[in-house]
Parts: C-alpha cells; structure tokens; sequence
C-alpha cells in the first residue's frame, strides 16, 4: 500500500514519490552503487532519467591556482578584518572589502569596493592551457606551492598529483 | 538532583557547520576551513550558471568574499526538520552564490552557451571508444540541463550535482519544500521528453 498524504493532488503526489526514490539514489551513488535502486512506485521513465543524471553530470572543479589565490586573498581580507576591528572604534571603523547589505530575506548583496578589484589580475589559465608570456611566472608560483605546508587533506592530494605529473 | 549532562543547556546539532563557523566568526583567519570545504561546491554551481570558467571564477571569489565579511551577521536559523545533516552556512552561502551569479550574469552580454565544450575538456582514459561514449551521452545531459529555465535547472543542479536536500534547496531558492519537490519533477519530465527526442 502507497502512503498518501492528505490534502495532496496528485503532482504534490508524483513529486514526492520522485523526491523519495532520488533520495534513495543519491544516498546508494554516494555509495558508490552504480546502479538505481529497484522500486515499482516511481515512474520507469523518471527512474531512468534520474539515474542518468546522478551518473551523467558532472562536478566542476576550479583550477588549483584560482583556488590557492583565492585563499591568499581571503586570508589578506581576513587579517586586515581582523585589524581593523584591533585598531579602529565602531564609530571609526571603515568597511573593508566589498560592501554588504543583509537583505529581508536573509540573503546577502555584494557592492563590490575598488580595492578588492586591484589585486586580482585576468586568470592565467585560458582554455586549460597556460599563456608563454605566463609560463614562467606560473612555474614559480608551483615550485613555491609545492614546497609549501598545509594541513589540508585536498592541498596534499593535489600536490602529490602535481609531483607524479612532474616526474 | 540531575544528571550532569541534564543540568547543561544543549544546542540542537542541526549545523553540521556551527564548529567552524563560530571559530571563523572569532577569527576570521579561520575561514579557510570553510571555503576548502565548498569551494568546489560554489564553483561548480557557478559554473552550470554561468557557463564561462572566467565568470565562474568571479562569481565564486564574490561569493567567499561576502561570506568572509558577512560572516558576522550569519545565525544559525536551522529547523528540526531540516534533520541531523542539515548545514545552514551552507543554504546562507549558495543563497550568496546565486545572488553573485544573478550580478554577474546581469552584466554580461549573452553569450553562447557552450557546456559540449566543458565535456569535451574532460580527460581521456584509455577506454577510447567507451569514453567518446560517455563524453557524448555526459554532452547531452549538459545541454538539456542548460535549455531548463531558471528554478527548474537550478533544483536540478543543486539536488544532482552538489546533492542537497530538498529543504537545503528550498531554503537557497526561497520556496518550500514540496515547490522544490515539483520543481524537480517538472524538470525530469521536461529532460525526459528532451533527452527521448535527442535518442538516434
């Protein structure tokens, strides 16, 4: 016997038959099942398409220097917070970054200030491959990477990547 | 008299984030900790979006920026509902990544939208014929996924791709759950038909 729920048409129903069976393929991907699982309650037709969309999309990483950058720069806006908030009085102390509006809803608009702009040049990866003018630049900032510590788990497994992909 | 642990106030563990978060509200040095853990999340999400890895990488460091300097005004508004799992820093970050990407996408002009080339970037095992398979079928999803409107891709990307909850969808998009719910059932259908038409 199918539960359903009262006060439901038969969309809300449809809809919250799929969302269970996708919870259940998600949960079996997650797994690492590569195949659905078996129920007779949602749509074969849905089943389908779900399971090749659990299979099929794709996660995009960004690239590993975009990622360290933006950790310098958060880490540079971090301590210049953390000063600001030392050195200035509430009445003194001057936005720093981008300005932050806390909307009704509970989501957050960026007015982006100049100065958080100056630092960030164009990235150097275009199309996956690096620019001649940028090589050596981008070989520097590898070589200083790599001999780099960092506790992070993610850090040290690119970095053993990046050493086979050296040698 | 009680037991010890009955005497103490206890804290619902909803958030699976609230440890990090509070020590980067503390310290903002800290954050580091939060933007390895989603980086690849927003990143990601920015790019179904955006299509364009120069304006994914714009609309995710906006969106880290924002966090980093909203971060003190964020509260921790997660409902028993939401279960053991739930992480509201992560709905009030992608409820950031979307408003970035809305700007970002505001001022560009339109562009093609190009997912077949970010297939055709993936990387070759040896399996050649399989791959080129598997590129193509992966091609197509990414096409039809591009061709839902605006709630409908974004449910299915967030719930497909970054796996969230229905209710961590809802809380993003700023609709209840079971609008979620339909949302996502309208877009499976609407995939199908499309996926079924594009079968050789």
């Amino acid at each position: 016997m199918t539960w359903l729920p009262a006060g439901r048409d038969s969309h809300d129903i449809d809809a919250l038959v799929t969302d269970r069976y996708l919870e259940t393929l998600l949960t079996a991907h997650a797994r690492g099942a590569d195949t659905g699982p078996t129920t007779t309650e949602a749509d074969p037709i849905l089943r389908m398409i779900m399971v090749r969309l659990a299979r099929d999309l794709p996660r995009f990483h960004p690239s590993f220097r975009f990622e360290e950058a933006l950790a310098d720069r958060l880490a540079d806006a971090a301590v210049r917070m953390r000063n600001a908030s030392h050195d200035a009085t509430p009445e003194e102390s001057a936005p720093v970054g981008p300005t932050l509006t806390i909307l009704p809803d509970g989501s957050v608009r960026l007015a982006r200030s100049a100065d958080l702009r100056a630092p960030i040049g164009r990235p150097l990866l275009i199309g996956g491959a690096l620019t001649s003018a940028a090589l050596s630049l981008a070989g520097a900032y590898l070589a200083w990477r790599l001999k780099r510590p960092s506790s992070s788990p993610m850090a040290r497994a690119v970095r053993a990547v990046a050493r086979t992909r050296l040698a | 008299m009680g037991r010890p642990e009955e005497d103490e106030p206890r804290r619902a563990p909803l958030d699976r984030d609230r440890a990090l978060v509070e020590e980067a509200q503390a310290d903002p040095a800290r954050f580091d900790a939060l933007y390895r853990k989603y980086v690849a999340q927003v990143y990601s999400y920015a790019y179904y979006e955006l299509h364009d890895h120069h304006d994914a990488e714009d609309a995710t460091e906006r969106t880290f920026m924002s966090a980093l300097t909203g971060l003190v005004h964020f509260e921790e508004r997660a409902r028993p509902g939401d279960g053991a799992d739930a992480s509201t820093f992560k709905v009030w970050l992608f409820q950031i990544a979307r408003n970035a990407v809305a700007e970002r996408r505001r001022g560009l002009r339109r562009r093609p939208e190009a997912p077949l080339e970010a297939a055709g970037a993936m990387v070759a095992p040896l399996d050649v014929e399989g791959e080129a398979m598997r590129r193509e079928e992966t091609a197509t999803a990414l096409r039809a996924v591009a061709r839902l409107t605006g709630d409908r891709r974004r449910a299915v990307v967030l719930r497909f791709v970054d796996e969230m909850s229905t209710s961590e969808i809802a809380g993003i998009l700023g609709r209840s759950d079971g609008a979620v719910r339909v949302l996502i059932h309208r877009a499976l259908r609407s995939l199908a038909r499309e996926l079924d038409d594009n079968r050789p």
